[in-house]
């Protein structure tokens, strides 16, 4: 049994910017454990020199003409999901401590 | 008054005058209101919204009659998924981190059908981000099966088959990442199409995983499907994956339908075995000829979906940050949670080449095994059931996530190599249930699977039962 500790479930979750309390990291654990060992049945695939895909669409580089869009977002209707708004921009949490 | 099944009839008797738009969105309310507190298809009923476009579309009618060639959606009354973005109409993607997010813009889909001439009638509810297999995941309770609402109705497009089903709107959109339109539409006695990643515009879709991610529609016939897909499809200029591609023409003879003997390996339920079996019948009695073909990575599909899907999920759902828009990260359900971690393990520094790496070389062996059959083996369709099992019980799954996932396992290969599938009603369990199975085909061959699920649909009359909502 391979499966995911308890400090990994704890790091992915401060790299993905998700707070867990004690029951979720357990129930977590558990769960991302199995799910984790199952993924790891791709083991059993012989793979040798195959290409990865990414996508399947078999396009490259898809430009668009330079110009400024006419049916852009305003900057009204790009603020308007919030409240937290100060002199036409968005308010965000400060991220330094006052010393 | 009685509504018709498909678009169709129903602007046969709008032109008929049988009723107005008006009086068939008032239907279509009151249907909602006196039976969706048991469903729970709706999280938005845009009431007044959609009397206001009914008379306009009653004013166009009255004007000329003609109009339904110009406008081959007129009348049609549609639900949206809650994943589709509708300028002044709440969209939440069944989350609570969305849950009063008002769009400042549409979907280019959802503008297309408007100006097809179609009503939208409201928002239906979805697993919160499109993420399940049962509906239950969404943050604003469960959708039930109206077929038994003591069964779900599948998910993730959980609403958009419930409330057609029910008789709340003429057709639903609905998005397909893993199997999200064809498992609910199979559950729910609908017709559920997965068009080829590329072939319509997913600007204004709220994304769950970009390769994957395709939008497509519930309905309750074939021909509706294509109606629909003739609106919606082609190139916008906001989604750089769409193309406007030369369409397969369907083959006039004939065709090769092959059935992947792997699809019927995985532990599938006698009752679907055996409807899907009659279908195929169906299509050998009339000439078609039926061989049995392998896919031989079949089984790795859902290891393979569960790292692809869920490291693309946790960069998509990475732009919820709650500033702009939408509320902090802590508002995201279990689910949510475990897909945005799970995908940043298999993309984290030193398992990156052991899970995601892996994965995407897995995915071009499954690439190679449909391109063999279609290519090398003349295969022109392939014929499969759409879920291992009928409609599963509320909570059945719920506890147990890897059980859930295992749920999309004939489904998510189609959607890693990129293929439309058409998902068509084809009977029920004993106990009422509906069962479908899907006719996947090569990329763009949407035409060639619409010409074999009108065929199999002109040789039945499912379509004609409906759920009791009475009981």
């Amino acid at each position: 049994m391979v499966g995911i500790t308890k400090d990994q479930v704890k790091h992915i979750s401060r790299l993905s910017k998700l707070s867990l309390s004690k029951d979720e990291v357990n129930k977590f654990q558990k769960q991302l454990g199995e799910i984790v060992e199952y993924v790891r049945t791709l083991e059993l695939v012989k793979l040798n020199d195959t290409a990865p895909t990414s996508q399947t669409t078999e396009l490259t580089n898809v430009y668009r003409n330079d110009l400024i869009g006419v049916d852009g977002l305003d900057q009204k209707s790009a603020l308007s999901g919030t409240e937290e708004v100060y002199n036409g921009y968005f308010k965000v949490p400060s991220i330094f401590k006052k010393v | 008054m009685k509504i018709p099944k498909t678009i169709d009839e129903l602007q046969e008797d709008l032109k008929k005058k049988k009723y107005s738009a008006t009086e068939l969105v008032r239907y279509y309310i009151e249907r909602i209101k006196k039976y969706d507190k048991k469903i729970n298809s709706f999280l938005t009923v845009s009431e007044e919204y959609a009397y206001s476009k009914a008379k306009a579309v009653d004013k166009i009618i009255s004007n000329n009659k003609n109009f339904f060639n110009e406008f081959p959606l007129l009348g049609t009354v549609v639900a949206h998924k809650d994943l589709f973005l509708t300028e002044g109409i709440r969209t939440t993607a069944g989350s609570r981190v969305l849950s009063s997010y008002v769009p400042s813009y549409s979907a280019t889909v959802c503008k297309r059908i408007e100006k097809a001439g179609a009503i939208m009638i409201g928002k239906v509810n979805c697993d919160a981000w499109a993420h399940g297999a049962s509906g239950e995941n969404s943050d604003f309770g469960p959708t039930k099966n109206p077929w038994n609402i003591r069964f779900v109705p599948g998910g993730s497009s959980s609403g958009s088959a419930a409330s057609v089903s029910s008789g709340f709107a003429t057709f639903s959109t609905g998005t397909d990442t893993g199997g999200s339109i064809r498992q609910p539409a199979s559950f729910n006695n609908l017709v559920g199409l997965k068009p080829t990643y590329g072939a319509v515009s997913r600007y204004g879709v709220i994304a769950m995983a970009s390769s994957l991610d395709c939008v497509g529609h519930l309905t309750k016939s074939v021909r509706d499907s294509k109606t629909i897909f003739d609106v919606v499809r082609g190139v916008d200029g906001k989604d750089s994956t769409v193309v406007n591609s030369k369409f397969q023409i369907p083959s006039s003879k004939l065709m090769k339908i092959g059935i992947p003997k792997e699809y019927f390996d995985v532990g599938i339920d006698g009752e679907v075995q055996k409807n899907v079996y009659s279908a195929i019948d169906v299509f050998r009695n009339a000439g078609y000829e039926i061989a049995e073909i392998s896919l031989p990575h079949t089984k790795y599909g859902v290891a393979t979906y569960y790292i692809i899907q869920t490291a693309e999920t946790s960069s998509n759902l990475s732009r919820y940050d709650g500033i702009r828009y939408g509320e902090y990260r802590d508002k995201f359900g279990d689910e949510a949670k475990r897909r945005i971690m799970l995908g940043t393990y298999v993309l984290s520094a030193g398992y990156y080449d052991a899970y995601y790496l892996k994965a995407t070389k897995v995915r071009s062996k499954i690439i190679e095994d449909f391109r063999k059959v279609f290519d090398l083996e003349g295969i022109d369709a392939i014929i499969a059931p759409v879920s291992p099992s009928p409609p599963f019980k509320l909570e059945e799954r719920t506890d147990d996530p890897l059980k859930m996932y295992l749920s999309d396992i004939l489904t998510v290969n189609a959607s890693l190599a990129g293929l439309p599938s058409l998902a068509v009603p084809c009977g029920f369990s004993k106990n009422g249930l509906p069962i479908g199975f899907q006719i996947i085909g090569p990329k763009f061959s949407e035409y060639t699977l619409f010409k074999l699920g009108e065929f199999y649909q002109s040789q039945n009359n499912w379509i004609n039962k409906e759920p009791d909502l009475e009981e």
